[in-house]
């Protein structure tokens, strides 16, 4: 077996460098039907992505199918080679079943964990084996990645933790209520952020929306936009009464809610937890409101500390998702590995019978007439001389089915009974 | 019939810490799965507890609550099926890792025994007795899962408020649900002991008449009871919750095990 990865992504590439490899998703078909067409290539699949163009093969006659890939690359005109072979790299056999594993996880995006990545291999795949570029140990070997990729998100938190700011929020109303259905927002002023806050809070069950700002009209345009009801703005305290969560980003020089209030406010509430988001600035919201029972109030800052956290425990996650990986590679190897062997044996064999016939052949004007016992004897002496031959190397390669080094046997036994060419 | 109490008790304890153990895997290391195998032992160490505890009764021809080991024993049994009843009702896995080492050093103790055979007294010969311990062994062991969920609260609020997330903020359940849990358990577990109560002080009005509410065991007893009165209503009325409701339900709690150490075995004026 010969698996290879070529390829180029974030870590080591430019975008000026990505976006000229980039291939359009309609072209990505024709491709790999191409590329599993050239000269020793087997199998083939291509990934492209906004952050990386990978092209995995593997070949059967070739021991490094390298050589050819970069012919395919050159001749299909489509990358600029000049400008990208600095920029790429190169993954064989165990490397590259483990970088397979490890772009399938999110262990290699951008974004540690991010969970698009998973879907783009799979389409990635489903393209290849729609162009009959995949049957057999690759198919195999991609399969298992997203079984891997599976057991990694559910084995630890890699994808748990939101690392955007508009997400931290919905993760820090879901650590105080747990769970968001039925609860009301309150959003004062406008922004970008505020927007993304409110819609995912709202995908996360959230039920009513109400949107306020100083003009009146203003709320209504708003309103329109986050799709909640207007408020008047003189109405606010009343709101923040009943409301669960505020979103607050006006342009307010001073703090619209001071803690005096926010103490009356909390009586009137009867406790019921409230969760102020800040992300104005200058701020809406004292932040001494904070240290009220029941009352959380989060700034820019403070999201922003969350998400910094969340990023370092992704990566703790990370860590453990590593070793995960490890295990699986080792697996997958010894999986492709017996798959190899029991081939190899069966061709060995009929190679040497192949041998012995023809040999047979040769020598029987010499040997002249022979009787039925004298032509049963040369048949057994033959076949016993051939396995005899083949009974070190079969025992060697099945024996050394669970070592990690046994493929390096495997292809030493093709090669030096030439079983390559069939 | 006693060995084979004693050995269940000890299989229990061995089933009680698996049970801790895959808990704090499925918590610590985040793997949801092993939380099945931790119910499994947990759920198999109760039952062997049970058995544990009905042959030893059966031995001891009593109700198992004289001595401080029996109680033990009987109250790491229902804080267990307490548990359970919480697990199955929140699903929160991070509450067996602040129950269970309760429960196995409740069992622990209730192993210990066995060297010293006290002396077998008869007062609680009577359903009325039987019936306030086992209703107060209710109540108790439903107000140590208010004490865990006050406990965990606690943690988890410190997490929130200082805007720098650490282990436990990532593995804990969100307040508003340690609320509910601790405000359930607590109104259930008031409920068996004020019942516990009324039971207990209707037979000793019977037997003792007054003088016995000045014992100094009791008005402990009463403190406590009053405490729990106090935050269920003001739970009730202002919907007083939060840091400082939790904070509450851990000194209740205290008070609650202080009484139970004074009162184990019999009240002093009960010999």
């Amino acid at each position: 077996m010969s698996v290879l990865l070529v390829g180029l992504s974030h870590k080591t590439a430019p975008v000026e460098v990505r976006e000229k490899f980039a291939i359009a998703e309609q072209d990505a078909g024709v491709m790999v039907g191409e590329l599993v067409r050239r000269p020793g290539i087997a199998e083939a699949m291509v990934l492209s992505t906004c952050n990386r163009v990978e092209f995995l093969v593997r070949s059967e006659t070739s021991p490094d199918p390298t050589g050819e890939v970069i012919r395919f690359l050159n001749e299909s005109r489509q990358f600029p080679l000049d400008v990208g072979a600095p920029f790429l790299y190169r993954y064989a056999d165990r490397d590259a079943v483990r970088h397979v594993f490890r772009v399938a996880s999110s262990l290699d995006s951008m974004v540690v964990g991010e969970p698009q990545i998973l879907g783009q291999v799979k389409a990635a795949y489903t393209l290849a084996k729609a162009a009959g570029a995949l049957r057999g140990d690759l198919d195999q070997l991609l399969t298992g990645a997203f079984r891997v990729a599976r057991r990694v998100r559910n084995e630890t938190g890699i994808g748990q933790m939101a690392v955007s700011i508009s997400y931290v929020a919905v993760e820090l109303a879901r650590k105080i209520f747990g769970d968001l259905n039925g609860l009301s927002i309150l959003i004062i002023g406008a922004g970008k952020m505020s927007e993304a806050a409110a819609r995912h809070l709202r995908s996360a069950g959230a039920r009513n929306v109400y949107v306020t700002n100083r003009t009146y009209d203003r709320a209504v345009e708003l309103a329109v936009r986050f799709d909640g009801s207007p408020v008047p703005f003189d109405r606010l305290l009343e709101y923040l009464t009943n409301v669960d969560i505020v979103i607050s980003s006006t342009g307010s020089p001073k703090f619209i809610l001071t803690k005096k209030t926010a103490e009356g406010l909390i009586a009137a509430r009867k406790n019921r937890p409230i969760f102020l988001v800040d992300i104005a600035v200058p701020r809406d919201i004292d932040p001494e409101i904070n240290t009220i029972d029941n009352m959380f109030v989060y700034d820019i800052d403070d999201l922003q500390q969350v998400a910094d956290a969340n990023i370092r425990e992704r990566q703790r996650e990370a860590d453990r998702a590593e070793k995960i990986i490890e295990e699986e590679v080792g697996k997958m190897m010894n999986r492709l590995k017996t798959s190899q062997i029991a081939p190899t044996i069966i061709s060995l064999h009929s190679e040497l019978d192949r041998l012995r016939r023809e040999e047979i052949d040769r020598f029987r004007s010499k040997l002249g007439t022979l009787t039925p016992e004298q032509e049963q004897a040369v048949e057994a002496l033959t076949r016993s001389i051939i396995n005899k031959i083949a009974h070190p190397p079969v025992t060697e390669m099945k024996k050394l089915a669970s070592d990690p080094d046994g493929l390096h046997f495997v292809e030493f036994v093709k090669k030096a009974f030439n079983l390559e060419k069939k | 019939m006693y060995e084979w109490s004693t050995l269940l008790l000890r299989g229990a304890l061995v089933l009680y810490s698996l049970g801790l153990w895959h808990s704090l895997v499925t918590v610590v290391k985040r793997r949801q799965e092993m939380f099945r195998a931790a119910l499994v032992s947990i759920s198999v160490g109760a039952i062997l507890h049970l058995a544990s505890i009905i042959l030893y009764g059966i031995s001891r021809q009593r109700f198992p609550v004289y001595t401080l080991h029996e109680m033990a024993s009987l109250i790491g049994f229902l804080v267990t099926c307490t548990f359970l009843l919480v697990y199955w009702r929140f699903k929160y896995e991070s509450l067996a890792v602040f129950v269970f080492p309760t429960v196995f050093l409740l069992t622990l103790v209730g192993n210990l025994e066995g060297s010293v055979n006290p002396v077998v007294q008869r007062t609680l010969g009577n359903w009325w007795l039987v019936i306030h311990v086992a209703l107060i062994l209710l109540g108790y062991a439903a107000l140590t899962l208010t004490f865990v969920a006050g406990v965990m609260y606690i943690i988890q609020e410190k997490e929130l408020k200082s805007k720098r997330p650490r282990a436990f903020y990532y593995r804990l359940p969100p307040l508003n649900k340690l609320d509910e849990m601790a405000y359930q358990t607590m109104a259930v577990g008031f409920v068996f002991v004020t019942l516990g109560i009324i039971a207990g002080s209707f037979w000793a009005f019977v037997r003792f008449g007054s003088e016995w509410i000045v014992d100094p065991t009791i008005a402990l007893a009463f403190v406590t009871w009053a405490i729990y009165l106090a935050m269920v209503f003001s739970r009730v009325a202002i919907g007083w919750r939060g840091r400082k409701a939790a904070y509450f339900a851990i000194a209740g709690f205290c008070c609650a095990a202080l009484t139970w150490i004074v009162n184990s075995g019999a009240h002093s004026f009960v010999r």
